[in-house]
């Protein structure tokens, strides 16, 4: 009998001490940092101490909103994928006033979770990846002269660094896309009106109410061209985020993102980075989708054009619009694959 | 046989019980044992106790018949728990004002409102970043307090058991505000299913103050 607890005994303690799979990573932290609790979902494998953390748009999206699609099963199969949800957005909480939701806060944010990547994960390769909203907090970080040692690059993927330029460019954009359609015969009426509404518009004095209209007739567009062919449409499939029962409460991330969007919607429009982006020297990979109305590929072009770094790319899926991930998910991750390999 | 089965054959054999509608546990506090699903799925449960604090009897005489109704008004401290895989937990004590009416089958309705102290912890550790920028401090299952406000709606119907107990099967929903939360406020909602039970062992309430309003049309 002694015998058989023995052996019953040296089974538990073997299975307790069994390693952990660093090759599928799945767990959850969480940063705490001026007044915000906000969740960090780390997915994928950890063997080659590389994590690529996710800055995601809105503002008002989550980290996990970017789980969604098969571009992040390549990425997590070759790294760890950090999703995070910015103060005020996802399932992040905390007790803050309006005084403490600012962009300077969020990239304070920004760097608490790098600093504390790099301390759970002994010393890992941190690339710090922002699409669209996320590309605005993450090149504000990159310009601010804090960057942390940890961070190896950066990879802006329609990103808005530079909302009264992007407002601009959008407009001229909706009127050299608009006539080129009306010319191939393509959804002629919508054209017609986007091209009368972007003739309408002074580029010059764009008010606060007309950047939201650019942006919500950018997606609109962009149905315009996935219906025509010339954007490809998402396919469904790899990694799936349960959507009631998973880690995000769509309710409370909806509420909670649009209060935030909301609150910081003013400053966002002010913000102007590219005369800054000189200070941005590290490794940096540009991603954009052709027809970018939301974010147009001009500004892939700015960042391009403007930092210091000597290691450089710059991408444009010819089928995409704002979210090359869904439109293009291979070349997408490939794209990250082999710029991360190249480091 | 499957749990749905056994549920459906315990209600009907809690139905064949019933055979009186006469509250003799008036002076009785009931407790309430709920399934809690915070935004319908996040799973926890919810333990309450109805202290009755008023109670109004009409009784209204018609040719053919009497009808009896009850309004009652309850204080109804309570306490739930629930779980959010991969983000929080959470437990809240709340206080909470419930107006029932219910008639002489035992059916009832009841509107509430209340207040809360939510406290929602985080699942997994929690890390901070110290001053000097380099080091960091994990805080196992760190957590934040919120007020919260609520409101709810809730049915069911009283099955009395003996002369001495009886369960009352009840579906609430409540939707109310988590204030303070990040730079605003939540809207909270939650599904509860559950009982609310009186047996002989219950503590007593005492006596509260009951008003009778009588309407007898056969005068007329």
């Amino acid at each position: 009998m002694k015998k058989i607890v023995h052996v019953v005994l040296l089974v538990v303690c073997l299975a307790s001490c069994k390693k952990a799979d660093l090759t599928k990573v799945d767990e959850v932290f969480w940063v705490r940092n001026q007044g915000a609790d906000m969740p960090v979902h780390i997915h994928g494998n950890l063997t080659n101490s590389i994590i690529l953390l996710i800055v995601h748009g809105g503002p008002g999206g989550s980290g996990l909103d970017y789980r969604w699609g098969k571009y992040t099963v390549p990425l997590e199969t070759k790294y760890a994928v950090a999703y995070w949800d910015q103060r005020g957005q996802g399932m992040s909480h905390g007790k803050y006033t309006e005084v403490d939701l600012t962009v300077d806060k969020m990239v304070s944010d920004l760097d608490a979770v790098v600093r504390v990547l790099n301390n759970k994960y002994d010393d890992a390769k941190i690339i710090v990846l922002g699409h669209s909203w996320g590309g605005t907090l993450t090149a504000k970080y990159m310009v601010s002269e804090n960057v942390h040692s940890s961070v190896s690059a950066w990879i802006e993927s329609n990103g808005a660094h530079d909302i009264p330029k992007l407002n601009r460019d959008a407009i001229n954009m909706f009127k050299a896309v608009a006539n080129n359609q009306i010319i191939q015969g393509n959804n002629i009426s919508n054209w017609s009106e986007v091209l009368d509404w972007a003739n309408s518009v002074d580029t010059n004095n764009i008010s606060e109410d007309e950047s939201f209209e650019i942006n919500s007739k950018g997606f609109e567009a962009e149905n315009w061209l996935t219906e025509d062919g010339l954007i490809k449409s998402s396919e469904s499939g790899g990694n799936e985020v349960p959507y009631l029962t998973g880690p995000v409460n769509p309710l409370t991330s909806f509420i909670s993102g649009g209060i935030t969007n909301f609150k910081l919607s003013p400053e966002i429009e002010q913000l102007s980075l590219t005369d800054q982006l000189y200070k941005v020297t590290i490794p940096t990979l540009v991603l954009w989708g052709r027809y970018d109305f939301v974010v147009p590929q001009t500004l892939g072009y700015d960042t391009y054009n403007n930092i210091s770094s000597t290691k450089k790319e710059i991408v444009i899926f010819e089928k995409s619009g704002h979210s090359p991930m869904s439109s293009e998910w291979e070349p997408f991750s490939d794209a990250i694959i082999s710029f991360i390999d190249s480091l | 046989m499957s749990c749905k089965k056994i549920i459906i054959f315990a209600l009907l054999s809690l139905g064949q019980m019933v055979y009186a509608q006469e509250d003799t546990l008036r002076g009785k506090v009931p407790f309430s044992f709920s399934y809690y699903g915070n935004t319908l799925v996040h799973k926890g449960f919810k333990l309450s106790a109805d202290w009755i604090l008023l109670e109004i009897k009409k009784t209204k005489i018609n040719k053919k018949r009497q009808k009896v109704v009850h309004k009652r008004i309850y204080a109804t401290p309570n306490i739930y728990y629930y779980k959010h895989v991969k983000s929080h937990d959470a437990l809240q004590l709340g206080l909470d004002l419930l107006s029932r009416r219910s008639n002489h089958k035992g059916w009832f309705r009841e509107v509430g409102s209340g207040y809360g102290y939510l406290r929602i912890y985080n699942a997994g550790d929690t890390y901070i970043v110290n001053a000097d920028q380099n080091s960091v401090v994990n805080q196992k299952y760190a957590s934040r307090g919120y007020f919260t406000v609520n409101s709810s709606f809730a049915a069911g119907r009283k099955i009395q058991l003996q002369n001495s107990s009886y369960l009352t099967p009840f579906l609430r929903l409540n939707a109310g505000f988590v204030m303070n939360y990040n730079s605003s406020f939540i809207l909270n909602t939650s599904l509860e299913f559950g009982v609310r039970f009186a047996f002989s062992y219950n503590p007593k309430r005492g006596k509260y103050l009951i008003i009778e309003k009588t309407k007898d049309k056969q005068r007329k």
